[in-house]
């Protein structure tokens, strides 16, 4: 078993009026299994409303199934003895850096995890270093987080989530208030981190180019999981994630219209080496 | 012509030790009926740029003419410039504020003074411009979608009539499908209404979708202004200000790199497939 299954996840979002009657029941996720393995790199893809930050909030309990059951590490996220263990072995980021940020300064406020836990002020002090090393804003460390750009911000948030030792970090659309570069360091810092300290990451997102490097891309629509594979995989299906209203990177795009032209392509190129690779030799270049 | 931009400078703390210049000798034209495309890296001045195109900043020397009139000029009428040039913020459902979507929409042209009728046209000329139906007028807006809300706070800009329309990012945040759909009401806005547009946005393969200029900022200095097609043709200029031309050119040009004859002001992907097929033919 993974460090991330769930079981027949259903989530319904319950509104009730003034007299607690049930106004509207809208079901969030609707029937969902997924094994996800340790120290994977996962991509969650969906248009809002798809049900993919429903489920990020069932990883560290922060909502809990309606029916069904969510396991992290074996720990069932229903059973309210084991939520504070569920919550150090699953870290979460959110879209905005302005609303996780509470530290007059960029150290305090990566410190500010694991004082609430109780860990001794030595280890507190070795855990902040490690982790703004690790996200590379050692330099900012004195500094006011105020005075940060949109990507420094979410690094400094994703810091203060790894002095807490998760062994799995959700990123709840981390990138969709920064710019390109701001993006671009944020989606290396996650990267980075899943490769040598080997954290399992599960990352949301509406940006192709930020899963096309992942272990592994679920699709979401309508509360279901509609795709799962390799990225390959699930961008060689391009009309397919047109229809759930998904974007495709470019190159992926100009490849899939070149193939149905006639050209001999193989499916799913995701990157512009792979594209070069396999179009120059029908031109007789190499590459 | 609609906007003219003349010398335009605009200094942060001007004779301390902190001055800075936040636009630096800025000038150019917008005509009547143009789709402008704003870039730049964050801080570049483009945010600070569009604030003085209505009025908002005023600028430490230089001269906007809005109709061939001076804004800078004495007794100029600054509310009645406000209407005219409608500035969508970035964020703006953060701005939302009323009970129901409707009577946010009616906020702006009550403020103007007008009859109770006119109000209500406008602003269900305005929703349904931006795609919204009756089932929403009296749902609050903070229960609507990102996508919803968002263009609710621009039917709230566009019920002011405005005769251009700025905005600032105006899809950041949202899905593929928000986008899409916010970026086509605004070009029908363009095209059907002959609206003069002009979007900020950090997405080059939006620009060279819907733009027919393109204005590079950086380090508050205008560094090009031309089609599309000819900016991102100095993809290589455009990263170091940390900017970046679509997927597409990048391809165009590493394939000439290798001696494909192909165009070299390719930046649509339909452009490029006909471009490489035609390519291949010749093989």
């Amino acid at each position: 078993m993974g460090i991330i299954k769930a079981s027949k996840l259903i989530f319904d979002y319950i509104r009730r009026d003034e007299e607690d009657k049930i106004e509207e029941v809208n079901r969030a996720i609707d029937a969902v299994d997924v094994d996800i393995q340790k120290g994977d790199f996962v991509a969650i893809l969906g248009h809002n409303g798809s049900g993919k930050s429903t489920f990020a909030k069932h990883v560290n309990g922060i909502l809990l199934p309606t029916e069904g059951t969510v396991w992290i590490s074996d720990m069932d996220t229903k059973d309210p003895s084991h939520i504070w263990d569920i919550r150090k072995t699953a870290g979460m980021v959110f879209q905005n850096p302005d609303n996780q940020i509470i530290g007059n300064i960029v150290e305090e406020d990566v410190g500010f995890g694991p004082e609430n836990m109780g860990v001794p002020t030595d280890e507190i002090w070795k855990r902040v270093d490690e982790s703004l090393e690790a996200v590379g804003m050692t330099a900012y460390r004195m500094k006011s987080p105020n005075k940060l750009s949109g990507g420094q911000k979410q690094r400094v948030a994703i810091a203060g989530v790894m002095a807490m030792k998760p062994q799995c970090i959700v990123l709840d659309e981390p990138t969709a208030m920064l710019d390109p570069n701001g993006r671009k360091e944020v989606i290396r810092t996650v990267r980075e981190l899943n490769r040598k300290e080997g954290i399992t990451v599960l990352l949301i997102t509406h940006y192709m180019e930020e899963v096309v490097s992942a272990d592994r891309v679920i699709v979401m629509d309508d509360g279901k999981i509609v795709m799962d594979g390799t990225p390959k995989e699930i961008f060689s299906q391009v009309e397919q994630l047109k229809a759930y209203r998904l974007d495709v990177p470019q190159v992926t795009e100009l490849a899939y219209e070149l193939k149905k032209a006639g050209v001999k392509l193989p499916d799913g190129i995701l990157t512009r080496e792979e594209l070069m690779e396999n179009l120059l030799p029908l031109f007789h270049l190499s590459a | 012509m609609a906007i003219r931009v003349e010398h335009l400078n605009h200094i942060y703390g001007q004779g301390t030790a902190f001055e800075q210049y936040a636009l630096k000798d800025v000038n150019f034209t917008i005509e009547d009926g143009q789709f402008v495309g704003l870039i730049g890296h964050t801080g570049s001045g483009k945010s600070t740029l569009i604030q003085h195109l209505n009025g908002l900043l005023r600028a430490s020397s230089g001269a906007i003419y809005y109709n061939d009139e001076n804004i800078y000029s004495d007794g100029y009428d600054m509310k009645a410039l406000r209407s005219k040039v409608g500035l969508v913020f970035q964020y703006p459902e953060h701005q939302l504020f009323e009970v129901d979507v409707f009577s946010d929409v009616c906020f702006g042209p009550k403020n103007l003074g007008l009859p109770k009728e006119e109000i209500e046209a406008r602003a269900k000329e305005a929703l349904t411009q931006v795609g919204l139906d009756e089932s929403f007028y009296t749902q609050s807006p903070f229960e609507l979608s990102g996508g919803q809300k968002r263009r609710v706070a621009i039917a709230g800009v566009l019920a002011m009539h405005p005769e251009v329309l700025i905005l600032d990012e105006p899809t950041a945040g949202l899905d593929p499908k928000g986008r899409d759909e916010i970026l086509d009401e605004i070009s029908a806005l363009h095209k059907e209404k002959h609206m003069t547009i002009i979007l900020v946005s950090h997405s080059m393969e939006d620009m060279a979708r819907y733009a027919d200029r393109l204005l590079v900022m950086n380090h508050g200095e205008k560094v090009f202004d031309d089609v599309p097609k000819n900016v991102f043709k100095h993809y290589k200029e455009l990263e170091k200000m940390g900017l970046a031309a679509p997927q597409i050119t990048y391809v165009v040009h590493e394939l000439r790199e290798h001696g494909v004859r192909i165009a070299d002001d390719l930046t649509t992907v339909e452009e490029a497939r006909d471009a490489i097929l035609k390519a291949l033919k010749r093989q």
